[in-house]
């Protein structure tokens, strides 16, 4: 039987700990879907938003899809699954909360900002994008783990 | 048969610096593939294979053989077992440093 001295176990348990940080570290960043995420919205809406809305919305949501696709590869290639970071929260999360925001982005792009300002199309549906783009790249770093 | 630990006291197969600080970093994830681990806890591939079959062999790890596309690819995971003896182990460790008056860590 291996005995410790209190040292020994001081040293042990402070192992434990940054063995347990390291771990949780050495998982992907979970903000990476908002990168290609903001550049498919940004060339959707810069394509579409002078097309009819009932092509753009089903486009948005076809953007939603392709982040979701992407987050289950991105799953599949992680090398450290951290317990500290619930992959299946975030992505079901990330499933409704793309729709919600593509939803946001083609509701105040066609009936809020384009009926009452003079901003031209485009530039208004692009601003929103970039808007709600910089909103999920917050809730998704707010998501991240605590080591 | 999975050997019980002593309550009382660390457990031995957890008792060499390497295999706690392996089964530590396997603590904190669902699964980690070798070379994650091997990197993070500083080993060569046959030693991180040695210990992997020792904590394998008293029933505290699991390996799992896998593809990511075409390479080949092995998982290591913290059984049940792996878990509950950790968790001992860490008491039995603040259980020394009780009688010091203090204490690091909680079971994780």
């Amino acid at each position: 039987m291996t005995q410790y001295n209190a040292d020994e176990a001081r040293a042990a348990l402070a192992d434990i700990d940054s063995r347990t940080r390291q771990a949780v570290a050495a998982d992907a960043p979970i903000q990476w879907p908002a990168v290609p995420l903001a550049a498919l919205w940004l060339i959707a809406i810069g394509f579409f938003t002078d097309r009819p809305s009932a092509v753009a919305m089903p486009l948005f949501l076809g953007v939603a899809a392709v982040y979701v696709a992407g987050s289950f590869i991105v799953d599949r290639r992680r090398r450290v699954k951290s317990r500290a970071r619930h992959w299946g929260v975030v992505r079901w999360a990330a499933l409704v909360g793309s729709a919600l925001l593509s939803g946001a982005v083609w509701f105040l792009t066609f009936q809020v900002l384009e009926p009452h300002t003079s901003l031209p199309h485009t530039l208004a549906g692009v601003a929103t994008a970039v808007f709600m783009t910089v909103a999920a790249v917050v809730l998704n770093r707010r998501l991240g783990p605590r080591a | 048969m999975t050997p019980q630990p002593d309550p009382a006291q660390p457990d031995p197969v957890l008792s060499t610096t390497t295999r706690l600080s392996l089964v530590a970093f396997l603590a904190a994830t669902t699964e980690a593939d070798f070379a994650s681990v091997r990197d993070a806890v500083g080993l060569t591939d046959s030693n991180l294979s040695k210990h992997a079959t020792a904590l394998e062999a008293a029933g505290y790890i699991s390996v799992r053989k896998g593809y990511v596309g075409r390479r080949p690819r092995t998982w290591l995971a913290l059984t049940p077992a792996g878990r509950t003896a950790l968790k001992i182990h860490v008491a039995a460790l603040n259980a020394i440093l009780a009688h010091t008056g203090e204490e690091l860590a909680r079971p994780t």
